[in-house]
């Protein structure tokens, strides 16, 4: 069951507290990658995401039921719900990767309506369930991202997305040797470079530090003005960077 | 054209990081050299320095490489999904890339793996080798086919989260019948004199189990890869 | 009315395999030229076996092909036809398991031996591991829609080598073993064997495989409904 709540009072500050190496602030403006590709996203053109009747249910349990919420460009549509709750299961019903069982979650930008592989070259998408390869470095896994998104990461531009998210001193290290944070932080340097105009985030907050909470709350900041941010979480400073909230329940 | 590029770009990518984790780690290539190796070694300290017929050694080197295949060429799918890396690479790559990319590094590795093993094979068993050409085309496109068919047998079961036994089980029917063309073609390679070679028989029918594998598996994967 | 259609056709095939196997054992002729002339007339009931389990893999395949190309959103779709594919490659590995058996049977009485390595005998017996490969893959995997997809692309994967053993493996592996050993049944039958087996048996056996089609896709719905 879901039910949309009006938007928390606008009496919310955002916190940033600048680590000792490095600044944060122009997250996406300092990290321009050289050279496109046939299909980088455009952010020109407004996006919107379109949930309808959404209905989804494994087995014999009813996960979701007949949700209806549209969210534009420049908003931040919040998840809320206890666990269980189907929070995990919107969120890749948006982004694609699961079908719904009635209804539909639809991506729109300008008039058309976006298929499920077209979907995600305008998706970032952090969870905590996204694994990492333990033996890549950080700039390796960048690298890796942005060229399969078809976006040539120079070794500054690299450089400077890894301090970005507050990573600098880890360049050369494997990600194995990364602590369940960086790993966070990692995961949101890999989701935003390709300046996707839909962001995913999947409890975001989770095992960051106050330096990482600021920075991900920079990067929600800087997603409104070009695009959407559907957060999913338990925890209430997730929930308050939404404008729209949708709280799910358990039947 | 541009497309086609991306793509491309898309597979190498892959290729190279998949090539990379393993540089560093080396768990499959281990495995697979490790088999080889310890096969031969066997077989060389049985024969003590007799040679063996070619109508029993050809089999044998297949039976070798078949093992091998099937020992360290699903760590690429398998990895993936151990690993939860599977969904980012999903949603940052189109599936036909990824197939291409792993399809690609696993040749190279059955390749790099033949490099070391054939040799060692024709030492242990005094195999003399009278056309070289042939021979080396053989070996070659049947490992190419034997690649293609262990790749995709590797997405299917790592799909189905599954352990070793299942990927042995799933291959060896469809990798059999190249098997047998590959030992009936290699003794026509080695047979001295041109007495029953023929190139489009024993190189091509090799390369078009490959071929007809590949586009086989160029259909399925994208539904494979995209399977949970 | 769908009922007495019913009737009709499987009163049909009851009666053709009455028939079938009243004329294999009483009308035709002892096989001249074979080591044990009765027994030849286990022919009749050895290639409907085959036919069946060909028929069996072209319709697994075709309803394989369905149910990847089906939507995954609507499950309407690829439920039936991946019913369908399962019961099809079960019955499948019956008749090829059938077939095997008769073979053998066959081999015994005409040439000594129950198994000669003969490409058509191993042919078959691969085919029968396909058979075999599909279904355990089945088992591994829980989730309906995932075990659906993964194992109708092995079943479309599995065409290839399929192809190879039922086409390419007899001509290529010919060259090998000529002569005797060859069980292949060519041309040259006797018309008798013939009539029944066209117009008796083959008949019979396709409505037999209708027949457990239907069973056994209702058993799965019935299963799918009340215990899933």
């Amino acid at each position: 069951m879901a039910r949309q709540e009006p938007p928390p009072p606008q009496s919310l500050c955002c916190h940033y507290t600048h680590g000792a190496k490095g600044t944060a602030t122009g997250i996406i403006a300092t990290t321009m990658p050289s050279a496109a590709a046939a299909d980088l996203p455009t952010s020109s053109e407004p996006i919107e995401v379109r949930l309808h009747g959404l209905c989804k249910a494994f087995g014999r349990r009813r996960v979701i039921k007949d949700i209806q919420v549209s969210v534009c460009s420049g908003a931040t549509l919040a998840i809320a719900g206890p666990n269980g709750s189907g929070k995990s299961t919107l969120i890749k019903m948006i982004g694609g990767l699961l079908h719904p069982d009635a209804g539909s979650a639809d991506v729109v930008r300008g008039r058309v309506r976006l298929d499920p592989r077209e979907r995600r070259r305008l998706i970032g998408w952090v969870a905590p369930e996204i694994g990492l390869y333990p033996s890549l470095t950080g700039p390796e896994h960048l690298a890796l991202f942005g060229r399969l998104r078809g976006i040539r990461l120079s070794v500054n531009d690299a450089r400077g997305l890894m301090t970005d998210v507050g990573l600098r001193a880890r360049l050369r290290d494997p990600v194995r040797t990364y602590s369940s944070g960086m790993k966070q932080r990692l995961r949101f340097a890999c989701a935003i470079l390709h300046q996707p105009p839909l962001l995913l985030l999947d409890e975001p907050f989770a095992t960051l530090d106050a330096e990482g909470v600021g920075i991900v709350r920079e990067i929600v900041r800087r997603q409104r003005e070009c695009g959407i941010t559907v957060v999913a979480g338990n925890d209430d400073r997730e929930l308050q960077m939404g404008d729209t909230r949708l709280v799910l329940g358990v039947n | 054209m541009q497309a086609v590029q991306h793509w491309g770009r898309q597979a190498l990518a892959i290729c190279a990081k998949d090539m990379r984790i393993e540089f560093r780690e080396r768990t499959a290539v281990s495995a697979v050299l490790l088999f080889a190796v310890t096969s031969l070694v066997v077989v060389g300290f049985a024969l003590s320095g007799e040679a063996l017929e070619p109508d029993v050694a050809v089999p044998l080197l297949w039976v070798v490489l078949f093992f091998a295949a099937f020992s360290g060429l699903a760590h690429v799918f398998t990895e993936e999904e151990e690993g939860a890396t599977a969904m980012a690479l999903q949603m940052a790559a189109d599936a036909g890339a990824v197939y291409g990319g792993k399809l690609l590094y696993n040749a190279c590795l059955l390749g790099a793996v033949a490099c070391v093993a054939v040799p060692l094979f024709l030492a242990v068993t005094g195999m003399p080798v009278p056309q070289v050409g042939r021979f080396v085309a053989v070996i070659s496109s049947g490992c190419a086919a034997l690649a293609a068919a262990a790749t995709i047998t590797a997405a299917i079961i790592a799909k189905a989260r599954a352990r070793g036994a299942l990927f042995g089980a799933l291959g060896f029917p469809v990798v059999l019948p190249l098997l047998i063309m590959a030992v009936v073609a290699t003794r026509h390679a080695l047979a001295p004199g041109a007495a029953e070679w023929s190139w489009s028989r024993d190189v091509g029918g090799l390369l078009s189990y490959g071929v007809m594998m590949v586009s086989a598996s160029a259909l399925v994967f994208p539904v494979v890869w995209e399977a949970a | 009315m769908r009922a007495y259609v019913a009737w009709i056709w499987k009163g049909a095939t009851g009666v053709l395999l009455a028939a079938a196997t009243w004329a294999a054992m009483a009308y035709v002729r002892p096989a001249e030229g074979f080591l044990y002339p009765d027994g030849a007339r286990i022919i009749i009931m050895h290639v409907p076996c085959a036919w069946i389990a060909c028929l069996a893999y072209v319709v697994a395949a075709w309803n394989a092909a369905a149910v990847l190309r089906a939507s995954t959103a609507v499950p309407a779709k690829w439920r039936a036809g991946d019913s369908r594919c399962a019961a099809a490659m079960e019955i499948g590995l019956l008749f090829s398991a059938l077939t095997t058996i008769t073979g053998s049977i066959f081999s015994r009485l005409q040439w000594g031996a129950f198994w000669s390595w003969d490409p058509r005998q191993t042919s078959i017996l691969v085919i029968m591991l396909l058979f075999a490969a599909y279904l355990v893959l089945r088992s591994a995997v829980t989730d309906a829609s995932v075990r659906a997809r993964l194992s109708s692309a092995y079943a479309i994967v599995a065409v290839v080598p399929g192809l190879f053993l039922i086409w390419v493996l007899p001509r290529v592996v010919s060259t090998l073993h000529g002569g005797a050993n060859q069980a292949v049944i060519g041309g040259g039958l006797d018309p008798q064997y013939r009539l029944v087996l066209y117009g008796l048996a083959l008949p019979g056996f396709v409505g037999l495989f209708a027949w457990l089609m239907q069973l056994r896709t209702r058993v799965a719905e019935l299963e799918r409904r009340w215990i899933a």
